[in-house]
C-alpha cells in the first residue's frame, strides 16, 4: 500500500465526514411564524389580544368542570353550593362537595395554571403590541389598557378562589433557572392595591368609554362586545372593593389569621372596626359613582312590559336569558339593558342541555338531561308572590322546613286551577301542581322546573316535565343517567326555542348584582342610609313583590343592621340565583361553616323523592351529603407549585 | 462566507456522486475478465486438461445443488446441477475446491480417478460463522457486541405480523402483542425495557433501512439479529440508543432455480373470550348492590321481573341478551401461499417471492344490510432480491418489496364494539324488535348513549382501509484491492413509497323502545314502538390519509486484513443520511423532512481468535438541536477473551468446547422526544401557531388565538451509556451452547416536557422540553441451545431464552415530595400511582367505628379513631365489605399523600420463551412456550362493577363477591354497591392494590407437527420434496388472570382479543 493510497482513503473518509457538517439538518425556512411575525398586522395583533382573553371563564360549560370552550376555566360555582347538583359524578362540583378536593385535584391547578396563563399573555402583549407598526392612532393604547385591564381581573378570579396569590409582574422566561421562580404570596393588602391600581391605571389610559354607546361600532371587532371598556373595568372595581372588605378578607375570620410567608409576612390584614367600615365605605362609594355614571346611560333593568302592564316574570326572565343577537337593543327589553360583563365565547347548548328536562319520548328540540337540578333549598329560599320569605329555615334535621306563618306556603294539597300571574294574568303555573309551588314569586317560575310545569318551548309541542320516578323526565325512564337528582330542574336562562340554539352569551355581571353591592356595602358602612332600602326594592320592585318600607303594600322591615343584612343576602340568593355567585358569596360572608345560617354549605341537599311515584314523590329526601369545613372557604394551592417552589406556602388546613 | 462555505458543500457533494459511481467504471474496464464459470467447461476444453464427474452430497446423503467448484487459482469452475452433479475439465495435479455458503470448504487433489464424490460438511457453532452486526456481518467469535439472532427457517408461525414473532424466542425482546384484531395485530416491542419515556421503540432495519417491518412475509426473511448493547449500536448512533432490529430478507443462491411453495389454511377463535354474567345472575347482584345502599334505595328488578325472564316466554319485554354472542362468531379464517423462486449462477442470483395473506375477524355481519361489514384482511406481497457479480470484484445486490394490502371493517372500531356490549347489561333491550319485516333497534337512552351492541357492530355502516408500500434498494460493493489488498468500498441508495388510505362508510340508525311498558303491544300482537333516538339509515363518508416517502444513502469503506495468520485487522467507516416524509402532515413543522444524517466508524483488532477489542464511534446530527449542539459523538469500546483458545484449555476442550467473555461499554445518543408526527421538533426555533383554542370573539368575530408552541430552547442529545458483560459457552462437542448478558443502562439528560419542574403560576403556553430526566436499567438476558443427534434417524434440540430488564426513573424532573413513598424516583417509568389495600372491613370493625364515632367530642380527641377516615366519604359511611386503605402516613386520613407507586405497569419485566424439536426420521414435533412475568394492570370499566350510571354489564364472576351472606375476605368484588354515586363505589373503586392485577402469563405459543412426505411419491410428482404440517398457534395460556387475555392492552377487556389458530399446510419445492 503505498503512500498516494493512503492519502486517498484518508482524504475520503475526510470529506464524509465534512460533508456531515453541511446543511443536510438545518431545513427550517426561516419564514415561519415567529414572534415578530405574530405581530406583524394590525388583524394579526388583535388575534394576539384576542389570546389575552382566552381565559376568561366560558361558565356554560360547567358541566365539565375547568375545560370547554377557550382556554377553559368554566367553574363548578352552581352546584359547588347549595344551589344545585349535577346528576353526573364526573362533575367537579362533586368533588367540593364531598370534602375531597386536595392540592392534587385537577382543577385545582387548571384553574390556578389558566388564569395565569390569562396573566403571562396579558404581560407579554404590552411587551410586544409595540412590534406591530400598522395599528391605527389609539389602538396602542386601547389594547395595552385592554390587556392590562384583562390581568387585573384574572388576579381578581385568583384571588377571589385561593386568596392571597403572587403578583407575577414581568413575563416568566421559559428559559428562568429555578431560582428565579422563587415567588412568594402577596398579601391581601397589595393584591387588591394592585388589582385596583391597575383597573385605575386601564382606566385612564385608553379603555373605551362604554362600549354600548357607540352604535354599530359595538359590533366591530376591534372596538366592540368583548373588549373591556371602562364600565367593565369599574363594575370590577366595585367587585374587589367588595371583595376586600368582606369577614372572609378582611382579616375578620381567625382561621387565616395566622397565615404567613416564610419571612413572617402576613397574609392577611388585622383592621380596626373603623378601618373595615371604611373599606365597605369604600365599595359603596365605588357602585354609587358606577350607578350615577351609568344608569340611564345605556344601563338600567330590563323591564317589559305585557298590554301595558309591567310583566314582572317576563322582565327576570329576559333579564337573565342573555341572546347575543339582542345585545344592540338597548330598549331595556333584554337582557342587553343590564348586561356588563358576559362572556360569548361557550357552547350554549351545553347550558341548555343541563336546564332541560329529560322529556322521554318527546321531539329533540325538548329532549335532553335536566341534570342540573335546583336544591329543595334553592325553592325555599323564593319568596312568596306576597313579597314573604316561606321558609325561613330548617330544624336540628336539616330536612323540615320551620315555614313562616301566615305566608299562605302550604306542602299539603295539589293546586286545582291554573296559577296566573296577578297582574298580567299569564300563566305560571298549570293546575294540578303541588300546592307548594303555588303563591310563589315571579322569579321562582322563571328559574325552576318542577313537576307538573309546562315547558317552555311549545315549538314540537306541548310538553309538561314529569320528574316522577316513571314520569316523562324521571330516573326511570329511558334508562340513562340523565334526570334531575331533585325533582327540580334549574330553569333561568333556559331556552325559548330548540335546545341547540347557540345564540346566548353567559352573564358574569350585570347591573342587578352592582345594586345588591351597592346596599350591601353601604349597609356594613352607613346602616340606615336609605339607598339601601332604595335599591334593594328596586329589584323587588322588577321582581314584581312588595317592597320593604313603611308604606301601603310594602312589607315593614326592622331597620336593624343586622336584618337588612340577612334581608339583602336573602334577595340576592334568589335574584343572582345560579349566575355563579352564591359559591362565593357564602365564602366572603363566612356565612358557609355556621350550621344555623341559611348559608351553611355543610349541610345535608335535599330535593323530591325522585325514585317514588305519586305521593311518595312529594317527600323532602335527601340527596346529597354534603361537608365544609374552614379549609374550603379557598381553594388549596396546587401541591405541584408548592414542591417546585418551597415560598410558596399552603392555605390552612390543605 | 456562506456561499464559499455552499460552494464547498456542492463540491463535496459532486466528489461523493462520483464515489458511488466510481464501481461503474471499474466495471466498464473490467467486463472482459468475467466468464460464467457455468460455461467455462464448454468453450475451454483443451486436450491437455481432464474431465472430472462426481456427486456433491450432505452428510445425510442429500444432494447439495450450486455448490461452487473452482480449479485452484484459475478462473475456471462450475456449479453442481440439482442432483449435485458436476463435471468439469481440469489439469491433472490440480486442485478443486468446494464450497457451498452455510458449508465448510473442501479440496481434493485431483489424482488418477476421475470421479471425485464430495461431501461437504455442513457449518455447526465453528469459527467461521459470521453474525450480522452494525453495517455488515462480522466472524462471531471476534463480534463482541451483545447480539442475539433468530434464522427464520427455524420458524413458521400462522401470524400475518413479524413482530409477533420474534416475542419468545429472542433473547432481549420485551414485547407484548396487544390485539388480536386483523391487520392491527403488530406487538409492541422493545429491546430491553422501557427506558426512556420518548417513545423507546427500537430501530427496525430491513435490508438496512430504517423500515416497518410488520407487512413482510415471514417466509421472505432470512434473518433477524437484536443488537442490544451500545459496542453493537453505536455505529447507529442517533437511533441506535432504543437498540437495533436488522432483518434480511432472502438473497439469493447459487444453485439452479428452486420453486418453493408454501400454503397454510387455518381457523382462528379468541384465545380468552370475556365471559359476561347472563341476566339472572345480573339481576340479582344488581339488585343486591341497590339493596346495600340501604333504606330508600330500590330493588331494581322485582321478582316478578326475574321470574319473567327466568321463563323467558316474552324476550322482548323480558330480555336476557348474551351480546358477545350475538355479535361474534367462534370461528375465523386464515390462509397464506408463498410461492419463491430462488436461485442463481456464479455471476448472478436471485429470489423473488409472491404471497397471498387472508384473514377474516370473528364479528357478525347483518344479512339485512346490502353492505358486508364483516372484517377481513388481504394482503399481498411480491419480494425480489438480485444479486450479481459484475466483475470479479464488483457487486449489485438490488431488493424490491412491495405490498398491496385491503381490508374491511366495520364502522366503529372493534374497541367501540365491545365497550357497547359491555356498557349494556343483559336485561336492558332485546337485540332486535323486528315488526312486518322491518328492522327497529332497540334503545331506551333519550341522547343514544347505552347503544346497542348488535346494531354497533354490524348496523354503523363500514370501512375499508387500503396500504401499499414499495421499498426499494440498490447497492454496490467495490473491492479496492488495487489501491489496498483488502480494502472495499460500498454504497446504497434507497426510496421507499407508502401510502394508505381509510374510507369509512357510517351510519347510525334510530333507536326504538315500547312507548309504554304497561301497554306494550297492539291488538295484533306487534310492539308499540316510539322513537327514543333519531338517527338515519343513511350513510355518510369520512376518509382519511397517510403515508410516507423516504430517501435513504450510506457509503463505506471496509478493510480488512490478517497479518502472519494471527492478527486480524477490521475497519469500518460509513456515511449515512436519511430523509422522510410524512402525507398526513398538517403544518409546515411537520411537514418538513424527518432527516437524520452521521458518520460512524468501526475498528477490530483480534490475535490468534484468543483476545479481541474493538472500538466503535458514531458522530451523528439531529435537527432538533441548534448547529453549534447538533452533532454528537458516541463512543463505544470492548474486549473479549475467548478462554477456551489458550493452550492451556486444551484439558478441558473436551467439555468446555468453548468459552468467551465479553465486556463492552459505550455511548448512544437519542433526540427525538417521540415516535409521531406531532413530536415537538426544531426546538431551538420559536415556533408560534394561530390556534382557536386560545382565541376569543370580538364583536361578532371569533378570532383564532397566537400560541407559541415552542418556546425557543437549547437541548443537547439525550445520552444512553450502556455497560454489557457477556459469556459464551460451549460444552460437550459444542452439543450445548449458552450465552449470558448482564447489562446496565445509566441514561441522562432525557429529554422530557417540564411540566413537572416548571410551576404553574409562570403560566407558560407551551412547556418548554429540557435535557432533565434519568434513569437507569440494570437487567439479564441470555439464550442457550441444546441439539443433540441420537442417532441418524433422530435429533433433539431444546432452545430457551429468557430476558430481564428492570428499568426505573433515578430523576424524573418531579421535585421531592414531602413523603418518600410519593416520589417515582426508584421505580419503573411504567409504574402506576394508587392506594394500599389492605383487606376488607369486618362487622367487628364497623362496630368500632360506630361505638367510636358515638363518642363526645371531648372523648374523641382522647381515642384514637380505629380507622383513618377513607378518602371520598366520610367514616360513618363505611360497612362491612369495603375496602381499608393503609394510611401511609399515619395522619388518620386516607388521602393523595398515601399513595405511593404499585407495580410496574403493563409492560412485563421478565420475558421468557423455552422449546423443544425433535426429528424422528420424517417426522418433526415441535412446541414453544412463551411467558411474561412481572406485569401488572389496574382494571376497570366494569371489572369495578354498576359504577358510572350502574347499567353496565358485569362479568361472569360477579358472584365471587363479599356479601352479608359471603363476608369472605377472599373475594374479587368488594360489597357491591349501585351507581358511581354510591359511597361505597366511591371509596372501593380508588386505585388501588386491590385491583391491580397480576398480568403474567405462560402460554403455549406454538405447537406443530411436520412431516416430510417420503422422496419415491414425491418423484411420481415430479416434486423435489414435500413436507406437510399441522400448527397450533396460543394453544393454551396459563395465568391468574381469567377474564381476558392478559396480554391485551385493556384494563376493562374490550380489545379484540388474541387469537388460537389451527393450521394445516403444505411446503414443497420442485
Amino acid at each position: 500500500m503505498n503512500k498516494k493510497n493512503i492519502n486517498f482513503i484518508v482524504g475520503l473518509v475526510t470529506l464524509l465526514g465534512l460533508m456531515s457538517c453541511s446543511d443536510y439538518l438545518g431545513q427550517v425556512p426561516t419564514d415561519i411564524l415567529t414572534l415578530q411575525k405574530v405581530y406583524e398586522t394590525r388583524d394579526a395583533t388583535l388575534n394576539n389580544l384576542a389570546t389575552v382573553y382566552s381565559s376568561m371563564p366560558a361558565e356554560f360549560e360547567d358541566r365539565f368542570t375547568a375545560t370547554g370552550y377557550a382556554n377553559g376555566t368554566s367553574g363548578a360555582w352552581n352546584a359547588g353550593c347549595d344551589d344545585a347538583e349535577f346528576v353526573w359524578d364526573f362533575n367537579g362540583a362533586q368533588i367540593i362537595n364531598n370534602g375531597s378536593l386536595n392540592s392534587e385535584t385537577g382543577f385545582v391547578y387548571s384553574y390556578w395554571n389558566k388564569w395565569y396563563k390569562g396573566v403571562r399573555a396579558a404581560t407579554l402583549f404590552m411587551d410586544n403590541i409595540s412590534i406591530c407598526k400598522q395599528l391605527h392612532d389609539g389602538d396602542l393604547e386601547q389594547w395595552t389598557a385592554e390587556a392590562r385591564a384583562a390581568r387585573a381581573i384574572y388576579y381578581f378570579y385568583l384571588l377571589r378562589l385561593f386568596g392571597p396569590i403572587p403578583i407575577i409582574d414581568a413575563a416568566i422566561s421559559e428559559q428562568a433557572p429555578l431560582s428565579e421562580l422563587n415567588a412568594s404570596r402577596n398579601s391581601m393588602t397589595d393584591v387588591t392595591t394592585y388589582i385596583l391600581s391597575e383597573l385605575d391605571l386601564a382606566i385612564n389610559t385608553g379603555l373605551l368609554d362604554n362600549i354600548k354607546l357607540d352604535g354599530a361600532q359595538a359590533i366591530s371587532s376591534d372596538k366592540g362586545f368583548g373588549h373591556i371598556d371602562k364600565v367593565i373595568a369599574r363594575a370590577f372595581k366595585i367587585q374587589v372593593k367588595l371583595l376586600a372588605a368582606s369577614d372572609l378578607f378582611n382579616g375578620s375570620n381567625s382561621y387565616f389569621s395566622d397565615l404567613a410567608n416564610k419571612d413572617g409576612g402576613k397574609l392577611f390584614p388585622t383592621y380596626s372596626d373603623a378601618e373595615k367600615k371604611q373599606l365597605w365605605a369604600d365599595a359603596a362609594s365605588e357602585a354609587k359613582s358606577f350607578i350615577q355614571d351609568y344608569v340611564g346611560n345605556g344601563y338600567e333593568l330590563t323591564r317589559i312590559y305585557t298590554n301595558g302592564k309591567f310583566d314582572a316574570y317576563l322582565s327576570y326572565r329576559e333579564a337573565v336569558r342573555g341572546a347575543t343577537s339582542e345585545l344592540l337593543n338597548l330598549s331595556g327589553t333584554t337582557s342587553a339593558a343590564e348586561m356588563i360583563w358576559f362572556n360569548k365565547q361557550g357552547n350554549a347548548s351545553l347550558m341548555q342541555y343541563n336546564r332541560t328536562p329529560k322529556h322521554f319520548g318527546y321531539a329533540s328540540d325538548v329532549r335532553c338531561s335536566g341534570g342540573m337540578a335546583a336544591t329543595q333549598e334553592s325553592v325555599d329560599a323564593y319568596f312568596m308572590a306576597n313579597g314573604q320569605k316561606p321558609i325561613i329555615g330548617y330544624e336540628s334535621d336539616g330536612k323540615t322546613p320551620k315555614i313562616t306563618d301566615n305566608t299562605g306556603y302550604t306542602e299539603s294539597g295539589f293546586s286545582t286551577e291554573n296559577y296566573k300571574d296577578p297582574v298580567t294574568g299569564r300563566v305560571l303555573a298549570p293546575k294540578g301542581v303541588w300546592n307548594a309551588w303555588i303563591g310563589r314569586e315571579p322569579r321562582f317560575y322563571a328559574d325552576i322546573t318542577f313537576d307538573g310545569q309546562k315547558w317552555l318551548y311549545e315549538g314540537s309541542g306541548v310538553v309538561y316535565s314529569r320528574f316522577q320516578y316513571s314520569g316523562n323526565s324521571g330516573k326511570g325512564v329511558g334508562n340513562s343517567n340523565d334526570y334531575t337528582k331533585s325533582g327540580y330542574v334549574v330553569r333561568k336562562s333556559a331556552p325559548l326555542t330548540s335546545w341547540t340554539n347557540n345564540d346566548r352569551v353567559s352573564i358574569m355581571i350585570r347591573l342587578a348584582q352592582i345594586y345588591l353591592d351597592y346596599a350591601e356595602a353601604l349597609n356594613e358602612s352607613n346602616p340606615g342610609d336609605p339607598d339601601i332600602l332604595k335599591y334593594l326594592n328596586l329589584i323587588r320592585e322588577r321582581a314584581g313583590i312588595p317592597q320593604y318600607g313603611p308604606g301601603i303594600g310594602q312589607i315593614a322591615i326592622s331597620d336593624d343592621q343586622a336584618t337588612i343584612r340577612q334581608t339583602i343576602r336573602n334577595e340576592r340568593r334568589v335574584e343572582l340565583a345560579f349566575e355563579n355567585c352564591r359559591y362565593f358569596d357564602v365564602r366572603r360572608w363566612c356565612t358557609a361553616e355556621i350550621s344555623t345560617s341559611l348559608d351553611y354549605q355543610g349541610k345535608a341537599i335535599y330535593g323530591m323523592n325522585i325514585d317514588k311515584n305519586g305521593a311518595g314523590f312529594f317527600v323532602r329526601t335527601k340527596i346529597e351529603d354534603r361537608s365544609f369545613e374552614k379549609k374550603n372557604y379557598f381553594f388549596p394551592l396546587p401541591l405541584k407549585d408548592l414542591v417546585i417552589n418551597q415560598n410558596l406556602v399552603q392555605n390552612p388546613g390543605w | 462566507m456562506g456561499d464559499s462555505v455552499e460552494h464547498f458543500v456542492k463540491r463535496i457533494t459532486f466528489f461523493c456522486l462520483m464515489l458511488c459511481f466510481a464501481p461503474l467504471s471499474v466495471i466498464a474496464t473490467n467486463t472482459v475478465g468475467v466468464n460464467d464459470p457455468a460455461n467455462i467447461n464448454q468453450n475451454t476444453v483443451a486436450s491437455e486438461k481432464k474431465r472430472i464427474t462426481g456427486r456433491i452430497t450432505d452428510e445425510k446423503g442429500e444432494p447439495l445443488a450450486g455448490v461452487s467448484i473452482f480449479e485452484n487459482e484459475i478462473s475456471n469452475g462450475t456449479i453442481t446441477n440439482s442432483d449435485g452433479l458436476y463435471q468439469i475439465n481440469v489439469s491433472s495435479g490440480a486442485f478443486l475446491n468446494f464450497s457451498f455458503i452455510g458449508f465448510e470448504n473442501n479440496t481434493a487433489r485431483i489424482g488418477s480417478s476421475s470421479v471425485y464424490d464430495i461431501i461437504l460438511k455442513e457449518v455447526v457453532n465453528k469459527l467461521e460463522e459470521t453474525v450480522v452486526v452494525g453495517y455488515g456481518v462480522q466472524r462471531k467469535i471476534s463480534a463482541i457486541g451483545s447480539q442475539s439472532m433468530l434464522k427464520m427457517s427455524d420458524v413458521k408461525v400462522p401470524s400475518a405480523s413479524l413482530s409477533t414473532v420474534l416475542i419468545g424466542r429472542m433473547s432481549g425482546i420485551v414485547g407484548v402483542q396487544r390485539t388480536g384484531e386483523p391487520g392491527k395485530d403488530a406487538a409492541d416491542i422493545w429491546i430491553r425495557g422501557i427506558s426512556t419515556p420518548n417513545g423507546a421503540s427500537p430501530l427496525i432495519l430491513v435490508d438496512g433501512v430504517e423500515r416497518p417491518f410488520n407487512d413482510i412475509d415471514p417466509e421472505d426473511i432470512e434473518s433477524v439479529t437484536v443488537l442490544k448493547d451500545a459496542s453493537a449500536t453505536a455505529v447507529y448512533g442517533v437511533r441506535g440508543a432504543n437498540g437495533v432490529i436488522i432483518i434480511k430478507t432472502k438473497p439469493g443462491i447459487i444453485g439452479k432455480p428452486t420453486v418453493s411453495v408454501d400454503y397454510y389454511e387455518g381457523f382462528n377463535r379468541m384465545t380468552k373470550a370475556p365471559e359476561l354474567a347472563d341476566g339472572i345472575k345480573y339481576m340479582e347482584a344488581a339488585n343486591e348492590a341497590s339493596y346495600n345502599m340501604g333504606q330508600g334505595y330500590f330493588k331494581n328488578y322485582s321478582e316478578d321481573y326475574i321470574e319473567n325472564t327466568r321463563l323467558g316466554t316474552d324476550k322482548l319485554m323480558y330480555p336476557n341478551v348474551n351480546w358477545r354472542k350475538e355479535i361474534f362468531k367462534d370461528l375465523a379464517r386464515a390462509r397464506r401461499v408463498n410461492a419463491n423462486i430462488r436461485g442463481g449462477s456464479q455471476m448472478a442470483q436471485f429470489y423473488t417471492s409472491v404471497s397471498y395473506y387472508n384473514e377474516t375477524g370473528m364479528l357478525k355481519n347483518n344479512n339485512y344490510e346490502s353492505y358486508n361489514s364483516a372484517i377481513k384482511y388481504d394482503r399481498y406481497n411480491v419480494t425480489t432480491n438480485l444479486n450479481v457479480q459484475l466483475t470479479h470484484s464488483t457487486k449489485v445486490d438490488i431488493g424490491v418489496q412491495g405490498y398491496i394490502a385491503y381490508g374491511n371493517y366495520p364502522g366503529l372500531s372493534t374497541q367501540d364494539i365491545f365497550s357497547s356490549t359491555m356498557e349494556v347489561n343483559p336485561v336492558k333491550y332485546p337485540v332486535m324488535f323486528v315488526v312486518d319485516g322491518e328492522q327497529y333497534i332497540p334503545g331506551t337512552h333519550t341522547q343514544g348513549a347505552e347503544r346497542n351492541p348488535y346494531a354497533d357492530a354490524a348496523m354503523r355502516g363500514y370501512r375499508q382501509t387500503m396500504k401499499n408500500r414499495i421499498q426499494s434498494n440498490i447497492r454496490i460493493t467495490q473491492e479496492l484491492d488495487f489501491l489496498l489488498k483488502g480494502l472495499k468500498f460500498s454504497a446504497m441508495y434507497a426510496f421507499d413509497v407508502e401510502s394508505a388510505r381509510e374510507r369509512i362508510y357510517g351510519k347510525r340508525e334510530s333507536t326504538y323502545y315500547f312507548k309504554d311498558r304497561n301497554n306494550p303491544y297492539d291488538a295484533e300482537g306487534k310492539p308499540n314502538l316510539v322513537v327514543t333516538w333519531e338517527g338515519s339509515t343513511a350513510l355518510n363518508f369520512n376518509k382519511s390519509y397517510s403515508g410516507e416517502q423516504k430517501d435513504y444513502f450510506e457509503s463505506s469503506f471496509v478493510y480488512e486484513k490478517l497479518i502472519r495468520g494471527k492478527h486480524r485487522f477490521n475497519a469500518m467507516a460509513i456515511y449515512t443520511q436519511e430523509n422522510k416524509t410524512y402525507n398526513e402532515a398538517v403544518n409546515i413543522i411537520e411537514s418538513i423532512p424527518f432527516r437524520v444524517q452521521g458518520i460512524a466508524a468501526r475498528a477490530t483488532y483480534s490475535w490468534n481468535d484468543r483476545y479481541f477489542a474493538e472500538f466503535n464511534i458514531g458522530y451523528n446530527g439531529a435537527e432538533n438541536f441548534p448547529k453549534d449542539r447538533r452533532f454528537g459523538t458516541f463512543p463505544a469500546a470492548g474486549v473479549g477473551w475467548a478462554l477456551s483458545n489458550e493452550p492451556f484449555w486444551n484439558s478441558l476442550k473436551e467439555t468446555v468446547s468453548f468459552l468467551r467473555l465479553r465486556y463492552t461499554n459505550g455511548k448512544v445518543g437519542s433526540s427525538s422526544t417521540g415516535t409521531n408526527l406531532t413530536q415537538r421538533r426544531f426546538m431551538y426555533i420559536e415556533q408560534y401557531a394561530w390556534d382557536n383554542l386560545y382565541g376569543s370573539i370580538f364583536g361578532t368575530s371569533y378570532r383564532d388565538g397566537a400560541r407559541i408552541v415552542n418556546p425557543k430552547t437549547s437541548l443537547e442529545w439525550e445520552v444512553a451509556t450502556k455497560q454489557d458483560l457477556g459469556l459464551d459457552i460451549k460444552l460437550f462437542n459444542d452439543d450445548f451452547s449458552l450465552t449470558v448478558d448482564w447489562f446496565k443502562e445509566n441514561r441522562k439528560n432525557i429529554l422530557r416536557e417540564r411540566n413537572e419542574s416548571l410551576p404553574g403560576y409562570a403560566g407558560f403556553q407551551s412547556v418548554p422540553y429540557g435535557n432533565v430526566g434519568e434513569s437507569k436499567t440494570i437487567g439479564i438476558d441470555g439464550n442457550f441451545e441444546y441439539y443433540k443427534r441420537l442417532n441418524k434417524d433422530c435429533a433433539l434440540t431444546f432452545r430457551g431464552n429468557m430476558t430481564w430488564a428492570h428499568p426505573e426513573w433515578v430523576d424524573n424532573d418531579i421535585p421531592e415530595r414531602l413523603y418518600p413513598w410519593r416520589n417515582q424516583k426508584g421505580y419503573s417509568l411504567t409504574s402506576i400511582e394508587g392506594y394500599t389495600a389492605l383487606g376488607l372491613y369486618k362487622q367487628t370493625d364497623i362496630d368500632m367505628i360506630n361505638s367510636w364515632i358515638v363518642l363526645p367530642d371531648a372523648e374523641k380527641s382522647n381515642t384514637s379513631q380505629p380507622f383513618p377516615t377513607p378518602p371520598s366519604v366520610s367514616l360513618i359511611d363505611v360497612r362491612a365489605g369495603d375496602i381499608i386503605y393503609k394510611d401511609m402516613n399515619g395522619d388518620g386520613k386516607i388521602d393523595d399523600n398515601d399513595k405511593s407507586w404499585l407495580g410496574n405497569g403493563d409492560v412485563p419485566e421478565i420475558n421468557y420463551g423455552f422449546g423443544f424439536n425433535i426429528d424422528y426420521k420424517a417426522l418433526s414435533v415441535g412446541m414453544l412456550f412463551q411467558g411474561t412475568a412481572q406485569a401488572n394492570r389496574f382494571v376497570g370499566g366494569i371489572v369495578r362493577p354498576f359504577n358510572d350510571s350502574g347499567d353496565g354489564a358485569v362479568y361472569s364472576n360477579i358472584n365471587d363477591r363479599w356479601s352479608e351472606s359471603n363476608p369472605s375476605q377472599d373475594v374479587f368484588y368488594p360489597r357491591l354497591a349501585y351507581g358511581s354515586d354510591a359511597l361505597s363505589n366511591q371509596n372501593n373503586f380508588l386505585n388501588s392494590k386491590w385491583w391491580l392485577k397480576d398480568m403474567s402469563f405462560l402460554r403455549l405459543k406454538t405447537f406443530q407437527i411436520s412431516y416430510r412426505l417420503p422422496e419415491r411419491w414425491c418423484n411420481k410428482v415430479s416434486l423435489r420434496n414435500a413436507s406437510v404440517y399441522m400448527m397450533g398457534l396460543n394453544l393454551f395460556t396459563f395465568s391468574k388472570w381469567k377474564l381476558w387475555d392478559p396480554e391485551l392492552a385493556t384494563d376493562n377487556g374490550t380489545k379484540y382479543p388474541n387469537t388460537t389458530s389451527y393450521t394445516i399446510g403444505l411446503n414443497f419445492n420442485f
